[in-house]
């Protein structure tokens, strides 16, 4: 079942591509303003047909060689045109980009963050596009692996209730997101063998207050960010303020934890290792060998 | 108006007759005053999670097992203190920045104080503060630091020409620094990646969920500080409304009261939104509601928009917490929906 | 010393009589409220201002005059002194006022020209008023400073000093100054302007008729 739904996904995703002009050979001047789908396309073997990457791409690190065209809300439409690609991949939501440059006969292809089934129909479509569906098809089998892997570890095992913090303010636990019951963070968790405190609130990210976190008591917090920004010190201090709140069974049993790096918020290839990272923070005994 | 006027009743005896001003004030700081600590103490009862009294004070289960307890006084009881002293602090302010300006549009944020926090927090959210976020939390302590910048320059800007403080150089210095703050901060926006663009949003929200007192008693000196020089301030704003020539002759130093009133009230203001986040609406809307009810005696006005203010801010919290929840809205909208059309009507009113 | 100025704009809904209370406040310690006495002495005021109906009004909502005098009553309150009238000996009092009738029609002209007459022959009251009105100064000023350029032209009694040859080198016109048949007051009233000699000399073909 599940399969069949990647499978028509994918084939979705290939027609929506496909609507501009028809192209017998794989394109080989690629911009990608996704930095999910610019890792995809460097671990699908693509790599060396992408020519312009967005302004937030840091994985790998040939990628960041490459020019940059700006992001979701400012993409940089003269630098994309003078590279002269051949197939733009940008967010479904950049309707005017995507106009402007079907008007200018170029090949776009739309990309929606979701799932992650969404992210394995993605590799595999990208694949396809590129003219690396075998590797792309190894990858996806890898990650379906990975994950099935991870799940096998810990099942059987007790599924503590995890808060997931994308951001609050430093030293502080005000204009605190969590994550939701919605997306590709919530199945993360649900395969690293927790439940989500949030998992009932069908939303991306909530924004909790204290009383929000007081009440529904996580067994577990996981604090996540995008960069490598803290060092061990603020970590540290980070993870102090929780003690502001000390009828928490997080707080109480010391299961706090701080986890730094971009496979953690992008939904691509490195999506199974970011998983394990969630799954070792929740369950350490299950990991050691 | 019902505490406005003279009632014919005290004409009647008349070597005896009290002016009005006594029992006004009495009455004033009576009924106002019980609705503040009212609302005080009933808002931390209230909110999306049912808690009960009876679990709140019962000591037989410790503290930190006591969830009741904890959201009563970790989330609760803090927020409703911090709303009281924003919502005090925001409408004194605003009644005292309308006389000095002599113009009862004024609020708050004309003179750019709000902009200087704006852009203190920003920088904070987007370059982060590795140097102060040792000890004191970066991001309050930048938003003071800029509101008090922006009322320096502010201040210095109207002080340049004149011995004297021009009111109208303050009006077009406070409205110059906010709308060049504004541009800066519109660029620090830009340079944000999704989380801090969401948390610079949120910021500007306004929160009043501080989960804790040390946020609160860090405010507190800066805001006791200024209520002290408010003390100082109604009758001298009393005769300035009159014109500057007769205050003085009635023995009013106008330049020192003018430095006191545009130093009180930026004080109270700067420790105000660094402590919340820049809250609409508080700082014009209640010294109107005030004087509708009151009449326009400072002396009246001022205790009165300070404890009207700290409940409305605390009802508007309430709102914001039950009416959607589990979802909490941001309290600036409510006191933006509240506001907004309560300020329509007093315009449409005045016609 | 009191102070009227030309114009009081209130930003704010004050009542006639805390307007005239405020004239109380240098007698007040820092945090002391008006008493039965300073009521008292703001309700004299009201009275010899003709404004004591007004009391209860908003201020704001009054018309010009009214508010000149209300103004004059604050004034008064100002100095102080118990319902009882004090010989004009024993009163020190000053008022100064700017403009007073500059932004008044002829009624509230009078009327505040009445009302400072009668202040000043009751309290003994010592006025100083700066006015533009020539008119307006010989019905109430006994003595009159003409300035120009910030020097003192000429000082003294009103009949003495206010004369066409005076009016001329302060305001450069000409004008003749009778007494009125029915009023009994100087009335001053302007006929030619005197032109600089550099335009005089363009209009010297042309004849003046009066």
């Amino acid at each position: 079942m599940r399969s069949y739904r990647c499978a028509s996904l994918a084939l979705l995703f290939v027609i929506s591509s496909a609507t501009v002009t028809s192209q017998s050979s794989p394109p080989q001047r690629i911009i990608s303003l996704i930095p999910a789908v610019t890792e995809i396309l460097f671990a699908i073997g693509a790599g060396s047909q992408v020519i312009g990457v967005s302004n937030y791409d840091v994985y790998p690190p040939a990628a960041t060689q490459l020019p940059r065209v700006g992001g979701l809300v400012d993409p940089a439409v003269e630098t994309i045109l003078s590279l002269r690609p051949d197939l733009v991949i940008a967010y479904e939501t950049q309707f005017t980009l995507l106009k402007q440059l079907a008007n200018a006969g170029i090949n776009v292809s739309s990309y929606t963050h979701g799932t992650l089934d969404h992210i394995l129909a993605g590799i595999r479509s990208l694949g396809v596009q590129t003219g690396h569906a075998t590797r792309a098809e190894q990858v996806a089998r890898q990650i379906e692996a990975d994950l099935q892997g991870i799940r096998a570890r810990v099942a059987g095992r007790n599924r503590p209730r995890t808060l997931l913090v994308f951001a609050k303010e430093p030293l502080s636990i005000r204009n605190l997101f969590a994550n939701g019951g919605k997306g590709f963070h919530n199945e993360m968790l649900e395969i690293a063998g927790s439940n989500n405190v949030f998992a009932d609130t069908p939303r991306p990210s909530v924004q909790a207050s204290t009383e929000t976190i007081l009440a529904r008591a996580p067994e577990v917090i996981i604090e996540v960010r995008a960069g490598n920004a803290l060092k061990s010190t603020d970590i540290r201090r980070e993870l102090a303020v929780w003690n502001l709140l000390p009828s928490l069974p997080a707080v109480q049993a010391g299961r706090v934890y701080f986890l730094q790096g971009t496979d953690l918020v992008v939904p691509g290839p490195r999506i199974a290792m970011a998983t394990e990272r969630l799954a070792r923070a929740l369950h350490p005994d299950a990991f050691k060998q | 108006m019902i505490l406005n006027h003279n009632t014919k009743a005290s004409q009647g005896a008349s070597t005896e007759a009290q002016p009005p001003i006594r029992w006004r004030l009495t009455v004033t700081w009576l009924s106002f005053g019980s609705l503040m600590i009212l609302t005080l103490l009933i808002a931390p009862l209230i909110g999306p999670t049912s808690i009960t009294f009876s679990s709140v004070i019962d000591r037989s289960l410790p503290f930190v097992e006591n969830v009741d307890a904890q959201i009563f006084f970790i989330a609760r009881l803090p927020r409703a203190l911090t709303g009281a002293l924003v919502g005090a602090s925001l409408a004194a302010a605003g009644v005292v920045f309308q006389a000095l300006l002599r113009n009862p549009l004024a609020t708050p944020y004309t003179l750019g104080i709000s902009a200087g926090s704006s852009l203190g927090a920003m920088l904070v959210i987007t370059f982060g503060a590795p140097v102060l976020a040792s000890v004191i939390p970066a991001l309050p302590l930048a938003s003071f630091l800029g509101s008090l910048m922006a009322a320096g320059i502010v201040y210095a800007l109207a002080t340049l020409r004149h011995r004297d403080l021009s009111t109208m150089v303050l009006l077009l210095a406070g409205v110059t620094i906010n709308s060049f703050f504004s541009s800066v901060i519109m660029f620090v926006q830009y340079l944000n990646d999704f989380t801090q663009t969401f948390q610079t949003v949120r910021w500007l929200m306004g929160n009043l969920d501080v989960s804790g007192y040390q946020p609160i008693l860090a405010a507190l000196p800066f805001t006791l500080v200024a209520f002290i020089g408010f003390a100082w301030l109604p009758k001298s704003l009393n005769l300035l409304t009159l014109g500057v020539d007769s205050a003085a002759s009635r023995g009013v130093d106008v330049l020192r009261t003018q430095r006191l009133a545009f130093l009180t009230a930026s004080l109270a203001t700067a420790a105000a939104v660094s402590l919340s986040g820049p809250i609409g609406f508080i700082g014009i809307v209640i010294p109107h509601l005030v004087r509708l009810l009151v009449g326009a005696d400072h002396r009246i006005v001022m205790p009165a928009s300070a404890c009207l203010g700290a409940s409305f801010l605390v009802a508007c919290d309430v709102v914001a917490r039950t009416v959607m929840a589990p979802l909490e809205l941001p309290v600036g909208i409510i006191t933006a929906l509240i506001g907004g059309p309560f300020f329509l009507w007093l315009l449409v009113r005045r016609q | 010393m009191a102070v009227v100025p030309q114009e009081t704009h209130v930003a704010f809904d004050y009542s006639v009589l805390e307007i005239v209370l405020m004239g109380r406040y240098p007698h007040l310690q820092p945090f002391e409220t008006e008493g039965p006495n300073d009521l008292a002495i703001a309700r004299t005021a009201l009275a010899q201002t003709g404004t004591a109906a007004l009391a209860d009004r908003s201020f704001m909502t009054l018309s010009g005059g009214e508010k000149q005098r209300v103004i004059i009553a604050s004034a008064l309150a100002q100095f102080g002194h118990s319902p009882v009238d004090v010989p004009v000996e024993l009163a020190p009092e000053i008022l100064l006022l700017d403009e007073p009738t500059a932004s008044l029609d002829l009624g509230y002209q009078m009327e505040i020209g009445a009302t400072l007459r009668q202040l000043n022959a009751n309290r003994g009251i010592t006025m100083i008023v700066s006015t533009h009105d020539l008119n307006f100064a010989a019905s109430i000023c006994q003595n009159v400073v003409l300035l120009r350029d910030g020097r003192i032209l000429a000082a003294g009694e009103l009949d003495t000093v206010l004369n066409p040859k005076n009016i001329s080198r302060l305001y450069d016109v000409d004008a003749s100054v009778d007494r009125h048949p029915l009023s009994g007051q100087l009335s001053i009233v302007p006929f030619r302007r005197q032109l600089p000699p550099s335009v005089a000399s363009q209009y010297s073909s042309s004849k003046e008729s009066m």
